[in-house]
């Protein structure tokens, strides 16, 4: 069974990871990974590039073309509002799509998100029309103010980028997603294995975006397998209602009736 | 033509971050085709403009430009 499809800024969507294109060991390990993961949305970068790495450029290019998936360029590596700005600008410009992952860091030992500039670049590219996904922290206020701002989509961490931690603050994750009941949300970043992005799954969020967890697996592939299945589970178990945690125990075996002669007093 | 004539034909430019000295009024798609650009994606940005392809036949290079080529890589 496969959960319920999705809409992201108007595209329906049937999975729910979106898979980076980063850190694999080799082109073709990266194409059987997206592949594997059966994932429609993949994330890509941008750099100046000297003219002769163009080929290895254009090779890159072909591999992303032959996927046929949507495209989501990062600003990856900004520290400023303007910096961002200027790369979402560029990256309109190369891939063709208004679809920016909005990436600007505060802090280089954490890569953890500068919630101001966020919010700073965030008004200036929702002005210009792009599709804005920034990746965020797990703060509530800021949350609220890049809906605020106009973005559809938030994407907040679970855990810093490349860690593989997991959920570091589920309860700051369930929050967003008990008071931002109509925005789309994924986790992006710190997700290490399966049952991590099961967990976010159940807790209502609606993708996951991951890189590392799977590129570093010794098998790539079968990796980005395992997240596809369990990221279908977690979401098929948030829509099915997961039931209520009780404090004592309650037996599923009926008691009434039970054939035996002689009761314990 | 004397050496020096030749060389008031010739300009300096900062191309992907080196410098290089080019022929005056050279367009685009010429320093495109002397560089052997031969990716199928990529933006021409000059002095932080982003350069329509549409203008690549047109727009030429001045002394001291800044002229990179921007192209796709992996991302996560």
């Amino acid at each position: 069974m496969h959960a319920s499809p999705w809409k992201v800024y108007g595209t329906e969507l049937g999975s729910r990871l979106f898979i980076g294109t980063a850190l694999y060991p080799s082109p073709q390990v990266m194409l059987e990974a997206i592949q594997a993961s059966q994932s429609q949305v993949i994330t890509v970068s941008l750099r100046r590039q000297t003219p002769t790495k163009s080929a290895s450029g254009d090779k890159f290019w072909q591999l992303i073309e032959s996927l046929g998936c949507h495209l989501l360029p990062n600003t990856a590596g900004c520290y400023s509002a303007q910096d961002a700005i200027k790369t979402a600008r560029l990256a309109r410009e190369l891939f063709d799509t208004d679809w920016i992952k909005l990436e600007v860091l505060g802090d280089s030992y954490n890569l953890q998100p500068d919630p101001f500039a966020l919010v700073e670049a965030t008004k200036v590219l929702v002005n210009e029309g792009f599709k804005v996904f920034p990746y965020c922290t797990d703060d509530l206020v800021l949350c609220q103010k890049l809906a605020d701002l106009g973005c559809e989509v938030l994407m907040p961490w679970g855990a810093p980028i490349g860690t593989g931690q997991g959920l570091i603050n589920p309860y700051a994750l369930e929050t967003l997603r008990k008071r931002l009941p109509d925005l789309t949300l994924l986790v992006d970043a710190g997700i290490g294995k399966p049952s991590d992005a099961v967990q976010a799954m159940e807790l209502g969020f609606d993708g996951i975006l991951l890189n590392t967890a799977v590129a570093e697996a010794l098998d790539p592939a079968k990796m980005a397998d395992a997240f596809a299945q369990a990221i279908n589970a977690g979401r098929l178990a948030y829509e099915a209602g997961v039931m209520p945690k009780r404090d004592n125990a309650k037996p599923s075996t009926p008691t009434l009736d039970q054939p035996i002669w002689q009761q314990y007093d | 033509m004397s050496e020096s004539v030749m060389a008031k034909k010739q300009i300096e430019i900062v191309f992907n971050g080196d410098v290089f000295s080019v022929e005056k009024d050279i367009t685009v798609m010429d320093l495109l085709q002397l560089f052997g650009v031969i990716t199928r994606r990529f933006v021409v940005v000059i002095n932080d403009q982003i350069i329509p392809k549409s203008t690549y036949m047109t727009t030429q290079l001045e002394l001291g430009d800044h002229c990179d080529i921007i192209s796709p890589i992996s991302g996560g």
